[in-house]
């Protein structure tokens, strides 16, 4: 979601490639975070061939900032 | 831990927005389309009445550029489209000046007879001209890369700019044609290298892993 959240839109193999993770992997990631609404999924046709577009909704932008808060209140309790 | 202290940090955030910049811009591509423009911009600038018309070449570069990424970078790195920010302050700055720049040098040039001693000196200081307004990419790239080594490229278009402008050239619209040849042949040359170092260092994704994601 990092990485999703710092840019417009990306495809498959853009965020398989930065995450370092398998087709399978990534697919199963985007599918909960496409039924939790936290990102939109459009396909499209590129030369013939399926091309998947992703991107964080405003609601995944939400979460995610949320998500940072929560993180970096704990790590500022966690005594030094 | 590493990982949840960068996904927590405002600046974490934003030197992953750099890198992601970076990534996205290393095939060399957009190197090599800068140097084809400025070489381009050299016939024009030799005789622009009669190659005036070069300029639509330079326009017709960018759906060009668009189609050979789609070719050769997407495939093997993906396709990402970046976010496009207000510019920074400075960056405003750095655009206002150039963008002066841009209005007053062509007004100037259309004010003043070509047979005024004027003239020829406004083709001697073009190349500073050009140098300064180098400083905006320069900027951009800096802002949107975090690399720092790009102030140099300002820095240097700026200081060659000088020189080109103490040196005695006839007639003296060869200085900053040499001057936008030389750049621009530097930059083509620096983007092939890194396009074809791209090309030998990220694989084609295979196409059934591209299908099976698909479905």
């Amino acid at each position: 979601m990092a990485q999703l959240y710092v840019i417009e839109s990306a495809d498959f193999i853009f965020l398989m490639r930065r995450t370092q993770l398998t087709w399978g992997n990534l697919s199963s990631h985007m599918s909960k975070l496409e039924t939790a609404g936290y990102i939109k999924v459009e396909k499209e046709f590129v030369d013939k061939k399926p091309h998947t577009i992703l991107a964080l909704t405003e609601k995944g932008k939400a979460a995610f900032r949320s998500y940072r808060k929560v993180m970096q209140k704990v790590l500022n309790e966690i005594p030094k | 831990m590493k990982q949840m202290l960068r996904m927590s940090d405002n600046a974490d955030i934003h030197e992953l927005e750099q890198e992601t910049y970076r990534y996205s811009m290393q095939d060399g591509l957009a190197e090599i389309l800068i140097g084809l423009i400025l070489v381009t911009s050299t016939v024009v600038i030799e005789d622009f009445p009669r190659h005036g018309y070069f300029l639509w070449l330079i326009v017709l570069m960018i759906p060009i550029w668009e189609k050979l990424r789609r070719k050769f970078t997407y495939p093997r790195i993906g396709f990402v489209k970046v976010r496009q920010d207000e510019p920074s302050r400075p960056g405003m700055a750095v655009l206002l000046l150039v963008m002066a720049i841009l209005v007053v040098v062509p007004i100037t040039w259309v004010l003043i007879p070509s047979d005024s001693p004027i003239y020829d000196t406004l083709w001697r200081y073009l190349p500073v001209a050009f140098g300064v307004m180098m400083i905006l990419p320069s900027y951009f790239l800096v802002e949107k890369t975090g690399d720092r080594r790009y102030y140099a490229f300002g820095l240097l278009t700026v200081i060659t700019g000088l020189i080109f402008a103490l040196l005695e050239f006839e007639p003296p619209r060869a200085g900053p044609v040499l001057y936008l040849h030389g750049w621009g042949v530097a930059i083509i040359l620096v983007g092939l290298t890194t396009f074809i170092r791209f090309i030998r260092k990220c694989p084609l994704i295979e196409p059934d892993e591209v299908e099976a994601s698909e479905q």
